[in-house]
């Protein structure tokens, strides 16, 4: 009687429990799954500071600038609030990057768990708006020419284009309407994502998550509760430190010194540079002379990574038995950071052919997936392993065996 | 009725099966772990790092003579 009114057993209170203290988890997942949960505490951390923010920041071209002075110098503990949230997205972007390629490592976008990383890719989408709109609200110089140079890419669109880039400035230049528009967006953003997560979530706790021999693991499960809540916990302190150090010593130093001037539409500065975690795309973007042929560029890397999971052919999940694919991985993390690189860099020898090299090879890691998974095939069969079975029974094994061939 | 109390090492038992002494030799025999974390994955760290080194000394060096090719 006692277990059948326990409050885990109500509607609600049950869901609560089943997703978030008695969910089966994989008893060998690494500190590397921390990350999924680090970055809700980041969504956490921003949407909490943004709300006190909005308290005292106006969103008018006159006074945008100075009400994020007046917050840093007259609102108590508004200097702290600031720096977190400036900070939040850097850290979040951070966490989220890894969680990316984590997933990437471990296979943990393949079958069954393809609408994870799909929902994922459209969070990731949805962080990039926000954090691009929200950059804008300080209305420094960086802030005013950065949205201008992103939103009139949308000029690159034929026929339509002018008439889109007058409808997101909501006139004929980066102006008020456009501050407005944007504050009320990054403000209504958070919370959509929010409920992306959840789904995202929902998705994720329906087959249960991927761990680091990419194998089932239904034989071997512990509950969410205390184990994975402990191994968290270390996750968030260490990550508590990190954050601390670029708040409290350094918290100017992912930010650009030009925003500290106040937008002056008159004035371009010398380079526009968006925020760090941009640099990979905006590198894209620049290593292909043509306006329309950058923005269609941006528009394959998100193509690409919503259809890896559909277009990946391996047999096995994790990349600690893929040789090749291992390799490749980390040229592309080596490449992903050149592109970093070279988004801050200016446009002119060696920096443009580098970044155009770097770009193919982020395409190419892509074109390459369908026909890696074939040739990781082949080379099982003609290992002397295996070579009596099917591709369909090597699946089987991989996917759904707790052993792996030997 | 409140929870039955359980004993800690009913409680360790039921973690896993198969990770009964991840904890106890942390510290043991750390030069052999560490050399063979370094033999595990040295080729994947030269991946990584190789290309991101090897491009910024080009690059470097470009930059270098383009100054040189300039000055004289």
């Amino acid at each position: 009687m006692a277990r059948r009114l326990s409050i885990l057993k109500q509607p609600i209170f049950s869901t609560f429990n089943n997703h978030l203290i008695d969910y089966p988890t994989p008893s060998n997942i690494s500190y590397w799954w921390s990350f999924g949960s680090l970055a809700g505490l980041c969504l956490f951390i921003q949407i909490i500071t943004g709300v006190f923010l909005a308290m005292h920041y106006t969103p008018h071209v006159d006074l945008a600038f100075l009400s994020v002075e007046h917050i840093m110098r007259d609102v108590k503990g508004g200097w702290l609030l600031r720096y977190m949230h400036a900070n939040g997205a850097s850290m979040f972007f951070i966490v989220v990057y890894l969680h990316i390629f984590r997933g990437l490592y471990y296979g943990s976008y393949s079958s069954p768990r393809e609408l994870v990383w799909c929902l994922g890719v459209v969070i990731l989408l949805l962080m990039i708006i926000t954090a691009f709109i929200g950059y804008v609200l300080p209305w420094g110089q960086m802030s005013f020419w950065g949205a201008t140079v992103i939103t009139s890419l949308a000029s690159a669109i034929p026929v339509v284009g002018d008439t889109i880039v007058t409808w997101l400035w909501g006139g004929f230049s980066v102006d008020n309407a456009t501050l407005n528009r944007f504050f009320s967006l990054h403000y209504l953003l958070p919370f959509i994502i929010s409920a992306a997560v959840i789904i995202h979530l929902a998705a994720l706790h329906q087959y249960g998550s991927n761990n680091p021999l990419g194998i089932n693991s239904s034989v071997d499960k512990i509950a969410f509760y205390p184990y994975m809540y402990v191994k968290d916990l270390v996750c968030w302190v260490a990550f508590a430190i990190f954050f601390s150090i670029f708040i409290f010593y350094a918290p100017n130093v992912l930010g650009h010194p030009d925003n500290y001037i106040p937008a002056n539409p008159m004035s371009t500065p010398a380079h526009i540079v968006p925020e760090w975690y941009f640099l990979p795309v905006y590198a894209i973007l620049r290593s292909i002379p043509n306006k329309l042929g950058g923005v269609a560029a941006i528009g394959l890397v998100f193509v690409s990574l919503f259809a890896l999971p559909f277009i990946n052919t391996s047999y096995v999940r994790s990349s600690s038995f893929r040789p090749i694919h291992q390799k490749l991985f980390w040229l592309l993390l080596a490449d992903c950071l050149l592109l970093g690189w070279i988004g801050c860099q200016p446009v002119e020898a060696p920096y443009v052919t580098i970044g155009q090299i770097a770009s193919v090879g982020f395409f190419f890691y892509f074109a390459i997936t369908p026909i890696l998974g074939e040739l990781e095939a082949r080379l099982i069969q003609n290992s002397n392993v295996c070579e009596d079975l099917s591709p369909r029974k090597l699946s089987h094994i991989f996917k759904n065996s707790i052993y792996v061939v030997k | 009725m409140g929870k039955v109390p359980v004993r800690l090492k009913e409680v360790a038992y039921t973690i896993s099966p198969y990770h009964q002494h991840v904890m106890t030799g942390l510290w043991k025999d750390i030069p052999y772990k560490l050399s063979k974390k370094f033999h595990e994955n040295w080729v994947s760290a030269f991946t990584l790092v190789v290309p991101i080194v090897g491009t910024y000394m080009y690059a470097e060096n470009y930059r270098e003579q383009e100054k040189l090719h300039h000055r004289y």
